[in-house]
């Protein structure tokens, strides 16, 4: 019994290295993979298969840690690839960084003038993205409201902020 | 079920200690203190399935589960302190707010020194008497990191060495 939960975690330890393999080999060639929606799904569906073989796995030989060890290589796999995949597109921060990189003074106002060009693209994304994932909306007179989804989201924020900021959001 | 409910007890017990550990203005960062505070717990928590079972596949995903609970929660809360995105919901959580008012506070020129505030305060740039933003060699090392990254990823034409720089998770 105990076997299974073994096999179960080292048959997913084989399958996201399969799996990162893919990517490295063939898939971040194609332009579509270098698009968040593309490789989040690449992620996604395969964090499902993953789930659904370990399920399989865990309902025959009754064992949950089956189940539960597959779904942890998968999801620390998952999870580092897409932070860092997500940082090196397009952190700001680190833009900052590679763009004020040995700049004299000229070249100074002219980086900060096209990094506030990204910051204002970004706005214009960020604004009409959530209310695209239906967690703002414009209410009467031009005014930004959050949705019902969007005071849960914003409750769920607010409750992690407490643990590091304590009760007041971090300006 | 032992084998998320243990990890989950000893991810709540870190997060508790963490929230202390915070208001008691102690230096380091809080992803710091967390990976100090979380390993701890995670330690403590192999000690005692270790004491109760031995060492078996069960204890080995237990304790993959903590570690995937653990790097979620850094995940999620560095995500609350660094994304506009996130700091507008919680804005608007007090009401609404005119569109003006948003774009006024979430300016680009704002966020611009804003980061370039908090990149010199957590000692990546720093700035000259004459006033130019310089990396900090700890700066330079990591932007050489993902400038690497970038290139592994094909976010960077390796041909042009540019970055289309667009929306990303956070």
């Amino acid at each position: 019994m105990t076997d299974a939960t073994l096999i179960a975690m080292i048959g997913t330890l084989a399958y996201v290295v399969g799996h990162f393999l893919a990517y490295v080999v063939v898939f971040r060639e194609w332009a579509p993979f270098r698009q968040e929606r593309w490789i989040f799904l690449y992620h996604f569906v395969s964090f499902l298969m993953a789930i659904l073989a370990a399920l399989a796995a865990a309902a025959v030989t009754g064992q949950v840690a089956a189940l539960v060890g597959a779904a942890a290589v998968h999801g620390i796999y998952s999870l580092s690839f897409l932070e860092l995949w997500s940082l090196a597109q397009g952190g700001f921060s680190l833009s900052i960084l590679d763009r004020l990189k040995n700049q004299d003074a000229e070249g100074l106002i002219r980086v900060l003038a096209e990094l506030e060009a990204i910051g204002a693209r970004k706005n214009q994304d960020r604004t009409s993205g959530l209310a695209l994932l239906g967690l703002i909306r414009r209410s009467s007179g031009d005014r930004l409201e959050l949705t019902f989804m969007g005071h849960v989201v914003s409750s769920v924020l607010a409750g992690l902020t407490w643990t590091v900021h304590g009760p007041r959001p971090k300006p | 079920m032992s084998t998320v409910t243990i990890p989950l007890a000893y991810l709540g017990t870190a997060i508790a200690v963490l929230a202390v550990a915070c208001r008691l203005r102690l230096p380091g960062t809080s992803v710091h203190k967390f990976v100090l505070i979380g390993g701890i717990a995670g330690c403590v928590m192999l000690a005692q399935l270790y004491l109760e079972g031995g060492l078996g596949s069960g204890l080995i995903a237990t304790a993959l589960c903590y570690a995937f609970l653990c790097e979620l929660y850094i995940f999620f809360f560095t995500m609350v302190g660094s994304s506009i995105s996130a700091s507008m919901l919680l804005r608007l959580r007090h009401g609404a707010l005119p569109e003006q008012t948003v774009a006024e506070r979430y300016h680009p020129k704002m966020m611009v020194e804003e980061r370039i505030g908090n990149l010199i305060q957590v000692g990546l740039m720093q700035r000259t008497p004459a006033g130019i933003l310089i990396l900090t060699p700890q700066g330079d090392k990591l932007n050489s990191t993902f400038r690497r990254l970038q290139l592994f990823f094909r976010h960077t034409d390796p041909e042009t060495f540019r970055t289309p720089a667009r929306g990303n998770f956070r």
